[in-house]
């Protein structure tokens, strides 16, 4: 019964555990999707809000550049060179005749400055610029072919730029066409533009990760963020940059620290667990109140068992003393009148006894404190004497008992005593109209048969229910306590046999099995 | 303004050579008041290496320099380790108790974003950018640059663009584990000061020195303009970066300090002339911000060169000041080999080359009388025996670095 309950109580809790996680597990993992694809757009939100900011800052530089340049007199070899001297972007200015050819600067009378730079920028140059060994993947989007020349471009376009790769890294020109034809630029320090673009970007913004430029070779440039990055990490997001630093990309690093999605998965798991302390808590309340209901209701049947016991003494008593009387009786003239009283008052007390024996034998079991002590018994007699008590009030109510057969079993008598007392207390009240009932002892089993009004088919099994009593006609005017049959049952079972009904039309017969193999002599 | 002549006259008949010396003194200050107004970016390392005294001595370091300036000057604080933070963004150095409390609260940490530093540092020096005042970032770092570009040429084109700007960097060495090379490429090409620190003890008096010369900056922006005329042409400018196309040889010094002497020193070719004569050779232009006037100024001086028959007159007229700084500045260049020599293995050359150096030094020292180049010379030979040790790299490459540096800028500490 209670391990039963045990069992309820753990599935009560464990199903809706098991249920909890399985939905968190799956709430989670649809919330981690969306948060990462929404972290994901925000990553890219950021980034790209990066990449317009050094955008901007480059068409800054173009637009000074620009105004720098237009006032620039082209035929001025010695404006071009102060511009270089003071200007922190620029470390060379060039022009390019229409035809493609390079009019300044010329080999003869170049500063060293100057000579360095037509060696570094001879692949644009020669063959009339040629663009072809430009690393520029998209040129056809920019409007010009591969093979163009930069004065061809400028037909096309008033700016540009021209990047290549030599030597140390990146190298640009940046150009834009005259109104007299050909074109004039300047080349554009990289180390200059890298320090102003690091200058627009920010120092610490983001909490979590490490957001970093990088170079071709994914070196960084400049990094920000709190988040040291651990060795070998892969990027969460990378774009690269707009023109002219296209080969310079921006990238985000999960960085060390707690991520967002840790965040909310923390929160997810304490709201399971939370729930999960809610369900036990539910569960050790019910199983608290059912385990105090079930102590009340074992407290209710001890004081029943104690008031019993204390029933039980006087009650002895009263019988014994209306034994010895009606012994006394004896010998005396005139006895019928008090001798018939006296019956009353034994049987009685005999069905008052039985009645307690009852109780107490089914509270003894309730609490797992019911033996036996088998031994071979002769089942002749002792169905003699409980018939014999029976007789008195069988005579009142004009029931008439047979026993016939005989056999030995190997049983507790007191118990096969108490199933047939039972029985007959049974057919006392139920079944006094058939006014016949016989106990007939056999090899192996004992039957009793009455020829009441017996009991519908279906209500049959239920008659072994504790407490349960059929119908209000049959139960109309007859006291009980509803726990005879249940108590003639177990105790049958308990050692070793069986109580079965039949219904025998009329009346019902009651089979009371004996243990097989054991204690029956051979 | 001086412009003068090693060898003022030469032999006649045939081409010759001499060198030509531009010298720039700077006038004295009379009190801190009539200072030019400076804007100071200081740049510390943070990373972790220098954790310990070197941190703790560069903080108070930096504290006592802003202590130095006057309410209208203009201080930032930028710290790197792998990122880069702008502790202080420019602002009055009035707000000097803020400032400093957020010097004191600093720690250590992390890697070296060296040109991200200095880049930010230059950003919040632009912020209040002025011809009027002194730009001036001061690096402070005791390592490698290992996150942004991180060449000794690279942060030279940084030092130049910031030049270019009118930002010098001073970079203060710090320890034996800096890298000596990159950090006198930023210092040299933004004309800023270089300095190699041992000790983080001395590191308060190094940032003393420092601010002293740029709270003394009396002018800016100096471009000298040698043209030369009349058949003299420029060879090459000694121990320094010059413009030189046809005749013209043109250099820019970012600032000079009150009482300072700095210098340009020119090989010219000259002419051959008949003896007795003598001719103009060559226009010297100098134009600079003055520092006091918040004006352009310019000078203007001319260099004339006289022809003689015999040797003995030649060498009585001979210019000792000017011969001192050219012999000095030929040293330095062939210092600056040597350290190059050994860097490749050639430790035998580069020891050689030393040797050479200081008896070239010890001779001229003689024959000019100088005990400069004595002790010079002495220098060198030291130099000699150490570039041949093993640990050469640790100590006396950077003494090596910082001494050509400060021949070079002539830089007063």
């Amino acid at each position: 019964m209670r391990d039963k309950l045990t069992i309820v109580f753990g599935l009560l809790v464990l199903v809706p555990v098991i249920l909890l996680a399985l939905m968190g597990a799956k709430v989670a993992r649809d919330e981690q999707t969306m948060v990462a694809a929404r972290l994901e757009s925000l990553r890219e939100d950021r980034l790209q809000g990066l990449a317009v900011d050094i955008r901007r800052t480059i068409e800054l530089t173009e637009a000074e550049l620009g105004a720098t340049l237009a006032l620039l007199d082209s035929n001025d070899a010695e404006k071009m060179r102060d511009l270089v001297r003071i200007n922190p972007m620029i470390t060379q200015v060039f022009v390019v005749r229409t035809d493609g050819e390079l009019s300044f600067p010329v080999k003869e009378g170049a500063t060293e400055a100057e000579r360095a730079f037509l060696a570094r920028t001879e692949a644009i140059w020669r063959g009339k610029a040629m663009l072809a060994d430009l690393r520029d993947a998209d040129a056809s989007d920019r409007g010009y072919a591969r093979g163009d020349s930069i004065s061809a471009l400028a037909a096309r376009r008033p700016r540009g730029w021209v990047t290549w790769y030599w030597e140390e890294g990146l190298h640009l020109l940046h150009w834009q066409a005259r109104t007299e034809g050909g074109v004039i630029g300047v080349e554009v320090d990289r180390v200059a533009l890298i320090a102003r673009v690091i200058g627009v970007l920010p120092e610490i913004d983001v909490e979590d990760g490490r957001l970093v430029m990088l170079d071709l070779r994914a070196e960084p440039l400049f990094q920000w963020g709190r988040g040291e990055p651990k060795d070998g990490e892969k990027t969460r997001a990378r774009r690269a940059l707009d023109h002219p630093l296209e080969s310079y990309s921006l990238a985000e690093f999960p960085g060390a620290g707690g991520t967002f999605e840790e965040t909310t998965q923390v929160g997810l798991w304490a709201s399971l667990i939370a729930a999960l302390g809610m369900v036990f808590a539910l569960a050790a309340y019910f199983h608290r109140e059912r385990t105090r209901e079930a102590r009340e209701a074992r407290q209710k049947v001890n004081f029943v068992t104690q008031v019993s016991h204390e029933l039980k003494t006087p009650l002895t008593n009263i019988r014994m003393y209306a034994e010895l009387l009606s012994e006394d009786l004896e010998g005396l003239e005139d006895t019928a009148t008090p001798r018939r009283h006296l019956e009353v008052i034994v049987s009685e007390s005999q069905r008052l006894s039985r009645l307690i024996h009852n109780i107490l034998t089914f509270s003894r079991h309730q609490s797992d404190k019911l033996t036996l002590r088998p031994t071979d018994v002769p089942l002749r007699p002792l169905a003699d004497a409980v018939v014999a008590q029976f007789e008195p009030s069988f005579a009142a109510k004009g029931l008439k008992a047979e026993v016939s057969g005989e056999s030995t079993a190997h049983v507790d008598p007191d118990a096969v005593g108490q199933i047939l007392g039972n029985l007959l207390s049974n057919v006392e009240k139920y079944a006094s109209d058939g006014h016949r009932v016989e106990v007939e002892i056999k090899d192996d089993r004992m039957e009793v048969r009455d020829h009441g009004p017996g009991v519908p088919p279906e209500d049959l099994r239920r008659i072994f229910e504790p407490f349960v009593r059929l119908g209000d006609k049959l139960s109309d005017g007859v006291t009980g306590t509803g726990i005879g049959l249940t108590i003639a049952g177990e105790l049958a079972r308990l050692q070793g046999g069986s109580l079965d009904v039949e219904r025998a039309n009329p009346g019902l017969r009651f089979t009371l099995r004996f243990p097989k193999e054991k204690g029956l002599p051979s | 303004m001086t412009a003068q002549l090693g060898s003022p006259v030469v032999l006649a008949n045939g081409k010759r050579t001499a060198y030509l010396k531009v010298g720039l003194t700077g006038f004295a200050l009379e009190d801190d008041k009539s200072r030019a107004s400076v804007n100071l970016a200081i740049v510390i390392d943070r990373s972790s290496s220098m954790s310990g005294e070197k941190f703790e001595r560069a903080k108070e370091a930096a504290s006592l320099a802003v202590d130095r300036l006057r309410d209208d000057d203009i201080i930032s604080v930028v710290t790197y380790d792998s990122t880069v933070d702008v502790l202080v963004p420019a602002t009055r150095a009035s707000e000097r108790e803020a400032v400093k409390y957020k010097i004191r609260s600093l720690q250590p940490r992390g890697m070296t974003a060296l040109f991200g530093g200095v880049a930010k540092g230059a950003q919040e020096v632009r912020k209040f950018l002025s011809g009027n005042r002194v730009n001036r970032i001061i690096l402070l770092s005791d390592g490698q640059a290992n996150i942004g570009p991180s060449t000794p040429n690279e942060l030279g084109r940084l030092g130049i663009t910031l030049g270019k700007e009118n930002i010098s960097v001073t970079t203060l060495g710090l320890g034996l584990g800096y890298n000596e090379d990159l950090m006198a490429q930023l210092a040299l090409k933004s004309d800023g000061n270089h300095a190699f620190i041992e000790d983080a003890s001395q590191l308060a008096k190094v940032f003393d020195s420092e601010l002293g010369d740029v709270l003394a900056v009396v002018a800016q922006e100096i471009t000298i303009k040698v043209n030369l005329m009349d058949g003299a042409r420029p060879i090459k400018a000694l121990d320094r970066d010059a413009e030189i196309r046809g005749s013209q040889a043109i250099v820019s010094l970012n600032q000079l300090y009150a009482r300072q002497e700095r210098y340009f020193l020119l090989e010219v070719e000259l002419p051959a002339g008949a003896p007795g004569t003598s001719r103009e050779i060559a226009k010297v232009e100098v134009s600079y911000g003055n520092m006091l006037t918040q004006k352009t100024d310019r000078l203007f001086a001319n260099v004339g060169v006289g022809f003689a028959a015999s040797l003995a007159e030649v060498d009585a007229r001979t210019n000792k000041d000017v011969m001192v700084s050219a012999v000095e500045a030929i040293a330095n260049e062939r210092s600056r080999l040597a350290v190059a020599l050994r860097d490749e293995g050639k430790v035998e050359d580069a020891q050689n080359l030393l040797r050479d150096n200081a008896s070239y030094l010890q001779m001229n020292s003689v024959k000019l009388s100088s005990p400069k180049l004595n002790k010079a010379s002495i220098m060198n030979n030291n130099d000699a025996e150490e570039v041949a040790k093993s640990s050469w790299d640790l100590g006396t490459r950077k003494k090596m670095r910082k001494a050509q540096h400060t021949t070079e800028t002539q830089q007063r500490y």
